[in-house]
């Protein structure tokens, strides 16, 4: 069992798992939440994080016993899926994002560059160390609560509820479609059962603070998308965006900008998060040799995984598609650490 | 990684990084073609754009370009003027009397989906042609955009017209039970002016409010928010009113979902008396409530009788229903447009001038 520093501060790893986890907030749309009720959808945002601070405990009860993610026996090539999950789910994130890129922001500049630019950037945080990266994350925390505050709150001017739909009308389908979309996009599940033994200090705190703060902020989205874009939303495919057009103030107009450069930040703080996790995984397996591979090489697979996604509309539907990715985090981030728990038990229960 | 590495490193990324975001190797100003308006009118089976843009030192100039569809007129634009055209500031959209009453949709679906595009930009409908608008001048110089930009907001100020954007066309669209509405800018002597609104059946038009009505139709929507009302004055002459606070309330019979009960109420100062008194008694403040709370019911009455006629529910009868009792409009939405003319609305209108009671009377020398 290799020793682990402790990197950093709970605080520090929630916030980074915070900015992380906002990240999909840019992609909100009809589809992804399951409907165009807003009510609905709030709900499922209440649902699904209540669901996640269940899905946590394993990690919280494992971290007392083991700090390391285990290497040996059956669990050997553990870090090996880890890896393969992350650059499973954080590709088909980017190559959604490129897509973003190109479709509703339509840059004059290739979109597909920005994104390597963007990798290349995360790779060096993770190389840099998770200290590093939750340093980071720190900072782009505060510009994403004044950015996103800023064009929030000027477009809230517009909300009218005349656009609101009356809730459940079409019945309440929409918020267990919306739960189950909104659970298979947990993909701090992961970050935390790999990362979480490397942090020091109380957990309960950040947790609960991460967890009603991102409530809070999806649906506050929500609620804006539905009450000053109504039934307009539906006419986009990415509506938070067409909702950031709409910031006005006397001269100070398109925002938009604003948003966008915000969110690039918080992506990159996410991409830098799932690479350190890579090289956390590569550590548990190799030490602290090959640092460097363990990060540039899940980084290229990631480059991959964002190029097949927004070019080949098959493989799009497939590592889109939410029942294999919350497969994935429900395994990787409840289901594996719920063994290893289980196993640690029973190995204290036959101890002499 | 040795320290100069790094440095390196994070320099070379922080440069990668500018050069694309800052949008290096993109279009010089020059070789874009700011555009500000945009008229669209119908000429057979094709379009007709008009497109005011600016060229530079504060001047303005405008071009027309063909084509089957908007974006298509557009890429004749860039044909002729040897430049891209940019969105990302256009300030208003017109739209001409026959794109109208061909029905809006595939006109606006452009607008909708393009990127570079808002949902805030303002949209107005020409009496005649969008050409005519966007092109009218007076003593040599065009109208600015951002004057005819503004021409609606102010209007909606004083309440003498609504301003609409694209979000607020397609949310009506969209909307069960609601019918959108449309400014009307025509050229009257070189000027655009409002001149009443347009509605609309779904996307098509379906007929016309003239401009005295209008404040009729924003407090019956709970958008009244100030201007002045002439009224006749108790002894003779015109009163004028300053309106300060309008707030209406339409609810359904829960027995009848085809009957209505609008109350409005308004507060109003007294801004002009023709016979120049400053204390006035009770008869003459009852007299102007009376006026103006008249003319205002008469401004909806005439307003639901005209769009009702049409099947345009630009009230919000049905988006009432759908929103207050959703089980009802059920049963009602597809028939909804034939039985719109057969909605009791019981319109009753409350107006309070305010009374100081500051006056002082001095005596005569």
């Amino acid at each position: 069992m290799h020793a682990q520093r402790s990197d950093i501060r709970t605080g520090q790893l929630f916030t980074l798992l915070f900015v992380a986890q906002a990240a999909p907030a840019i992609l909100l749309s009809g589809r992804s939440t399951g409907g165009s009720d807003p009510l609905q959808g709030i709900l499922s945002v209440g649902l699904t994080a209540a669901a996640g601070l269940v899905l946590t405990l394993p990690v919280l009860l494992l971290r007392r016993k083991t700090p390391a993610l285990a290497s040996r026996g059956p669990f050997a090539l553990l870090p090996v899926v880890y890896i393969a999950g992350t650059v499973w789910l954080d590709g088909a994130f980017l190559g959604l994002f490129q897509v973003f890129l190109q479709d509703t922001v339509n840059p004059d500049f290739s979109a597909r560059m920005t994104v390597t630019l963007l990798v290349l950037c995360a790779a060096y945080g993770a190389l840099r160390g998770l200290e590093c990266v939750a340093r980071c994350a720190g900072v782009i925390f505060a510009f994403l609560l004044v950015g996103t505050g800023l064009v929030l709150g000027i477009t809230a001017t517009r909300m009218d509820p005349g656009n609101l739909p009356p809730p459940f009308y079409d019945g309440c389908g929409q918020t267990l479609r919306g739960t189950g979309l909104f659970l298979s996009r947990l993909s701090f599940l992961p970050a935390l059962a790999v990362l979480f033994p490397r942090a020091k200090g109380g957990a309960a705190r950040p947790l609960l603070g991460f967890a009603g703060g991102l409530a809070a902020l999806y649906a506050l989205i929500l609620l804006l998308l539905g009450g000053c874009l109504g039934p307009y939303a539906g006419t986009q495919n990415f509506p938070v965006y067409a909702l950031a057009t709409l910031t006005e103030v006397r001269s100070m107009q398109r925002l938009d900008a604003v948003f966008v450069g915000v969110w690039f930040l918080v992506v990159t703080a996410r991409i830098a998060l799932g690479l350190t996790v890579c090289r956390a995984c590569g550590q548990s397996l190799a030490g602290d040799r090959g640092a460097v591979g363990w990060v540039l090489g899940p980084a290229a697979g990631l480059l991959l995984v964002t190029l097949l996604v927004s070019e080949v509309r098959p493989v799009r539907e497939v590592l889109l598609a939410p029942g294999p990715q919350l497969a994935i985090l429900l395994l990787l981030g409840a289901g594996v650490p719920l063994g290893r728990l289980g196993r640690l038990r029973r190995a204290e229960r036959s101890a002499p | 990684m040795s320290r100069l590495l790094r440095a390196g490193t994070a320099l070379l990324l922080c440069v990668g990084l500018l050069l694309p975001l800052s949008g290096c190797g993109a279009l010089e100003l020059y070789q874009r073609l700011l555009i500000h308006g945009i008229g669209v009118d119908r000429a057979g089976d094709d379009l007709v754009l008009t497109v005011r843009s600016s060229a530079g030192e504060g001047r303005e100039e405008a071009f027309s370009c063909r084509g089957a569809t908007v974006a298509d007129a557009l890429v004749q634009l860039t044909r002729s003027t040897g430049r891209r055209p940019f969105l990302a500031h256009n300030y208003l959209v017109v739209l001409g009397r026959a794109c109208a009453e061909h029905g809006l949709t595939p006109d606006l679906d452009f607008f909708i989906r393009r990127s570079g595009t808002r949902p805030a930009v303002e949209l107005y409908l020409a009496r005649d042609t969008a050409g005519a608008v966007l092109c009218a001048q007076k003593d040599g110089a065009f109208l600015k955009m951002s004057q005819l930009q503004e021409l609606s907001s102010a209007a909606q100020e004083i309440g003498l017209g609504e301003a609409v954007d694209l979000l607020g066309f397609e949310n009506a669209l969209l909307t069960p039970g609601r019918d959108p509405v449309l400014p009307v800018a025509a050229v009257q002597e070189g000027e655009v002016v409002l001149d009443g609104m347009g509605f609309f059946r779904g996307d098509v038009l379906a007929g016309f409010l003239p401009a005295e009505a209008l404040r009729g139709l924003l407090a019956a929507q709970n958008r009244l928010s100030g201007g002045e009302a002439v009224v006749p004055g108790a002894a003779g002459g015109s009163a004028t009113l300053a309106l300060t606070r309008c707030m209406s309330r339409l609810d359904p019979d829960p027995a009848d979902p085809l009957r209505f009960d609008l109350r409005v109420e308004l507060l109003a100062d007294v801004a002009a008396y023709p016979t120049g008194e400053r204390a006035l008694d009770e008869a003459a403040y009852a007299f102007l409530e009376q006026g103006l709370s008249a003319e205002l019911e008469g401004q909806i009455r005439s307003i639901l009788r005209a769009a009702g006629e049409a099947g345009c529910d630009v009230l919000g009868l049905g988006s009432t229903v759908y929103r207050r009792a959703p089980q009802a409009w059920r049963d009602l939405e597809d028939r909804w447009p034939q039985l719109l003319p057969q909605c009791a609305v019981s319109v009753t209108v409350s107006v309070e001038v305010r009374r100081i009671r500051q006056e002082v009377r001095y005596s005569a020398r």
